[in-house]
């Protein structure tokens, strides 16, 4: 309005020069005037604004390449315990092909006992590897002998890592960039051919194009041929928006021209190829061909042979209506649609017309064959780069990200826990999905996660439960409080009483009592956490100083407990999965804390380490400290409330946890060599009605059933004393359930009465028999 | 190829020509064989009680024990590529191998330490110390004989703590290991 009244002053004081024509004439040229330079201005602007909306998409599409997340490859060497199942799975999952001929890279040949394997190239984080050729020999016990083509044993050579998913830093979509090298030229060629003929002559929008689709599909009686360029396709890909107004074509029609003005023919192409939607995979859109080839074939666009890429080209027209999966007889249709234009077009010729249209469609669902897609763990990466690294380091094009998932272990993650979930539902009437889930595996001595679930379903892109959810521990903080007393002189071995507490807290009496409502009386500390029992626990809290246990948590995990009520002993206190990895890790690995995490390596496109996170370990328990409490979570599985595990004997050691009214099932439980943590309930934090036994822990056998258990090692450092579990006293195990726990003199206990026969010296066996007097 | 027994995969000699420390006696990374279903967990300890009649059985027999796998021959390949990469003064290369060995191994307390020299190094001596602790508490897991092994590591965390300006206390550390014998 502003500028409106400006312009009019001047045209008044015109009025008082010219005045030969008539007022209304003057009027009506004038306003014809400023309207039409208004209108010129406004269009101006908005071609201005198209322009630089237009540019900038572009450029920043192009220029950010995004991040490519990769799992940990998998080591072979002679004396790997990988049996042959084991590696050709890790194969399937790599979309290695099996060819008798082994000839290209990316295939392989199985023989008895024996794999012949082509290696893909790849750029590792210490150096590049060139494809190559090994020679796999298996025995009972795994590799017997890994070979390189001359027969020379090679010591150890990797797979190329799984890539788990890639994201540009800034904006979170999934691509796989290609690069100008590695887009076959067949492709750029048919595509052409396929979508729009005149591309190499046409200044963004087409008319005789569109004339001659509208004759095409007029003949046909159906939509074969869009009126659409690759230009304008290509934005209407960038705004994803199918409404179709005349407003929004020639918006896209601007558009296309203007990225006609600004760019080449091969720039725009090439972001084509790389931008095009080409189907929906669960809550992930599929975008570009390098996505594309992976999602349909599992397999890198430079493998997929000229039928594959084909059926990619059919896609585009209609990714739902012509999906190869659930459509694959239009698709197949399609496809053959698009080979006849490739040889009408001389990109190929008449032999490989014919084989071409004579095989199958041949996709694969990547998901199926392994699932390639884990943005439960691209969360955690995403959220430790965040956290740990400056925004700037990160904003770099092309970020090669070496983590340390590994695939065998988050497929057997993501397996259980929905097997388990469905399994317990069905057991118990309930509702399908009803129960959420959420899983950490970590690697024990180094802190690396090996696998997350953010919820049942996989693949699935939605909230986070394993890094997200903060749910109340229950008596999965037991083993701090146990520790604390440890750490002030008792021993596992010390009688606690298990005996009724009565207590205020911010003004409320507290009464808790145990899981079976009993009272137990003089319980050992053993089994006072084997059986988590309440009344012990509290008692024992109480007597150490509830700033004592909060302290130590405090110490353990970093951040002081949100209350410090006498409930805090009870596991109040809310935490996420992955925080409860991060204390288990510390009980597994002997008191040295290596926080979880995600991350081995970030590398820019040349090479060059953005960030290396480097193994660190804070000893935060001295090792006799640590060495006593992983025999209490040991006698936990074997005893106590982990006994129903069929692992329970296995060498595992572990703790359950419930929260009030059975809202959170938990189980935190470990062998050698993994850490798994697993909580189950409802998103609505409604009763499941589901204790840590008997929920969480299913999902944890489940695991470990995928895993194998390795037996832990249980270090003993000090005096180790065998007592009775129930009791505390002196006793052996033909009489006896019996733990073997450190104590600072054994003299000091009394013995079971008629059970002290296993004695370590006569000296103790007199003073026991006079004990038992 | 002959393979080595599963329960013995120190490379002994081997490493301590390449860590220039030796491990003399005892395995550093000796895993137990496989335990056979219905087997309580094993004992650390060399005076454990003699075995004794199965435990009561459970509802389910639990399934046997994952195989270990052989690590000696891809650990010995790692190290001397670390060493390699270390003398061609590329630090950062020299850790990278040494991780993907303690990935592939990450109860051998060699593997550990050799990473604490590393980071000692690199000039990380707060990081050196704790995995020189964590490689002494690795040592001592695996039973005896680990003496020499912890002596290294024992001194390792001196020079670390010498590093951060911990005079006093590095002292006494070289002094406790000064008069050792292996």
């Amino acid at each position: 309005m502003a500028d409106r009244r400006r312009k009019r002053r001047p045209a008044g004081r015109r009025r008082t020069r010219r005045r030969g024509l008539p007022r209304w004439v003057r009027l009506t040229i004038l306003s014809g005037l400023v309207l039409g330079a208004l209108g010129l201005a406004a269009l101006a602007g908005y071609l201005f604004h198209l322009d630089r909306t237009i540019t900038s998409t572009f450029e920043g599409r192009r220029w950010s390449v995004p991040a490519v997340i990769y799992a940990q490859p998998l080591e072979l060497f002679p004396g790997a315990a990988l049996s042959l199942a084991d590696v050709v799975g890790e194969l399937e999952r790599l979309g290695y092909e099996a060819r008798a001929d082994v000839a290209a890279p990316g295939t392989y040949k199985r023989t008895d006992q024996r794999l012949d394997v082509h290696l893909r190239a790849f750029r590792f984080m210490e150096r590049n590897r060139e494809s190559q050729r090994i020679e796999l020999a298996f025995d009972r016990s795994g590799i017997a002998e890994v070979r390189d083509r001359s027969g020379r044993p090679v010591p150890l050579v990797r797979l190329d890592p799984l890539i788990v998913g890639s994201f540009f830093p800034s904006h979170g979509e999934d691509r796989l960039i290609l690069t100008p090298e590695q887009i076959p030229e067949l492709l750029r060629e048919a595509l052409k051919a396929v979508e729009d003929q005149n591309f190499d002559e046409h200044a963004g929008f087409d008319l005789a194009g569109i004339a001659r689709a509208a004759w095409v599909n007029l003949r046909a009686g159906e939509i074969q041929q869009g009126g659409s360029t690759l230009t304008q396709q290509l934005v209407k890909s960038f705004y994803l928006d199918n409404r179709r107004t005349f407003e929004r074509k020639l918006r896209e029609i601007a558009m296309a021209v203007i990225l006609e003005l600004r760019f080449d023919k091969r720039e725009i192409l090439d972001a084509y190829i790389n931008e095009i939607y080409l189907g929906q995979d669960g809550q992930r859109a599929v975008h570009g061909f390098g996505l594309g080839a992976q999602y349909y074939f599992n397999r890198p666009l430079a493998e997929l042979t000229v039928g594959e890429i084909a059926t990619l080209i059919a896609v585009i027209r209609g990714p739902s209506y012509y999906n190869p999966f659930r459509h694959p007889e239009r698709a197949l249709a399609r496809r053959d649609l698009v080979l006849g234009k490739m040889r009408e077009q001389a990109l190929i010729d008449e032999a490989t017309y014919v084989s071409s249209v004579d095989r199958p469609l041949e996709v694969v669902r990547g998901s199926r064959t392994g699932g390639a897609y884990h943005p439960a763990f691209l969360d955690l990466v995403r959220k430790e780069l965040t956290d740990r690294y400056a925004e700037a380091d990160l904003a770099t094009a092309g970020l090669r990200i070496f983590t340390t998932l590994q695939p065998k272990v988050q497929d057997a993650v993501e397996r259980a826990l929905a097997d388990t979930l469905t399994d317990l539902e069905r057991g118990r009437d309930m509702a399908d999905g009803t129960l959420q889930g959420a899983v950490v595996v970590t690697a024990n001595q180094t802190g690396d996660v090996l696998a997350v679930a953010g919820g049942r379903t996989a693949g699935f892109d939605g909230f986070n439960r394993a890094l997200d959810a903060r749910r109340p521990i229950g008596s999965l903080i037991k083993p701090v409080v146990y520790l604390a007393a440890l750490e002030q002189g008792w021993h596992l071995a010390s009688p606690v009483a298990d005996a009724p507490v009565r207590l205020e807290q911010s003004g409320r009496v507290w009464t808790p009592t145990n899981f079976d409502d009993e009272v137990h009386g003089e319980v050992p500390l053993v089994r006072g956490l084997g059986d988590s029992l309440n009344l012990a626990t509290v008692n024992l809290g109480m007597r150490l100083g509830l700033d004592t246990v909060a302290d130590r948590l405090a110490g353990l995990t970093g951040t002081p407990p949100a209350n410090r009520f006498p409930s805090l002993l009870l596991g109040a206190e809310a935490m996420t999965p992955l925080d409860v990895a991060a204390l288990y890790g510390t009980f597994a690995s002997g008191g040295f804390q290596s926080t979880p995490h995600g991350v081995i390596a970030v590398l820019d496109e040349s090479g060059v380490p953005v960030a290396q996170p480097n193994l660190a370990v804070d000893q935060r328990i001295r090792p006799e400290h640590a060495a006593a409490l992983g025999r209490a979570l040991e006698a936990v599985m074997r005893l106590g409330t982990g006994k129903s595990s069929r692992f329970s004997r296995a060498g595992t050691a572990g703790k359950t946890g419930t929260s009030d009214d059975y809202r959170d099932s938990w189980f935190a439980g470990y062998d050698d060599t993994h850490l798994a943590v697993v909580w189950v309930g409802r998103d609505d934090n409604q009763p499941a009605g589901l204790t840590g036994a008997s929920g969480a822990l299913k999902v944890w056998d489940g695991i470990m059933t995928h895993l194998g258990v390795r037996p832990i090692l249980l270090a003993g450092d000090g005096d180790l004393a065998t007592i009775e579990y129930d009791t505390g006293l002196l006793a052996n195990d033909d009489c006896a359930e019996v733990v073997r726990v450190p104590v600072p003199d054994e003299a000091a206990l009394r013995s079971k009465p008629g059970c002290g026969i296993n004695l370590r010296s006569l000296g103790d066996r007199v003073r026991s028999w006079f004990d038992n007097r | 190829m002959v393979r080595q027994p599963l329960t013995c995969r120190a490379p002994r000699l081997l490493l301590a020509g390449l860590l220039t420390t030796a491990l003399a006696g005892g395995c550093a990374t000796g895993y137990p064989p496989p335990a056979p279903p219905d087997t309580p967990a094993p004992e650390a300890r060399p005076d454990a009680p003699p075995a004794t009649p199965a435990p009561p059985p459970t509802a389910e027999p639990a399934p046997p024990a994952r195989p270990a796998s052989n690590t000696e021959a891809p650990t010995l390949a790692l190290l001397r590529q670390s060493r390699r990469a270390a003398d061609g003064g590329d630090l950062a290369g020299a850790i990278a191998y040494v991780e993907r060995a303690i990935r592939l191994n990450p109860r051998d307390a060699t593997l550990w330490l050799a990473l604490a020299r590393l980071q000692l190094q690199a000039g990380q001596p707060a990081r050196a110390e704790q995995l020189a602790q964590k490689a002494i508490a690795l040592a001592g897991e695996n039973g005896d004989g680990q003496g020499d092994g912890r002596r290294a590591a024992w001194l390792l965390v001196a020079d670390a703590k010498e590093a951060q300006g911990q005079a006093e206390a590095a002292a006494r550390i070289r002094e406790r290991w000064r008069t050792y014998r292996g």
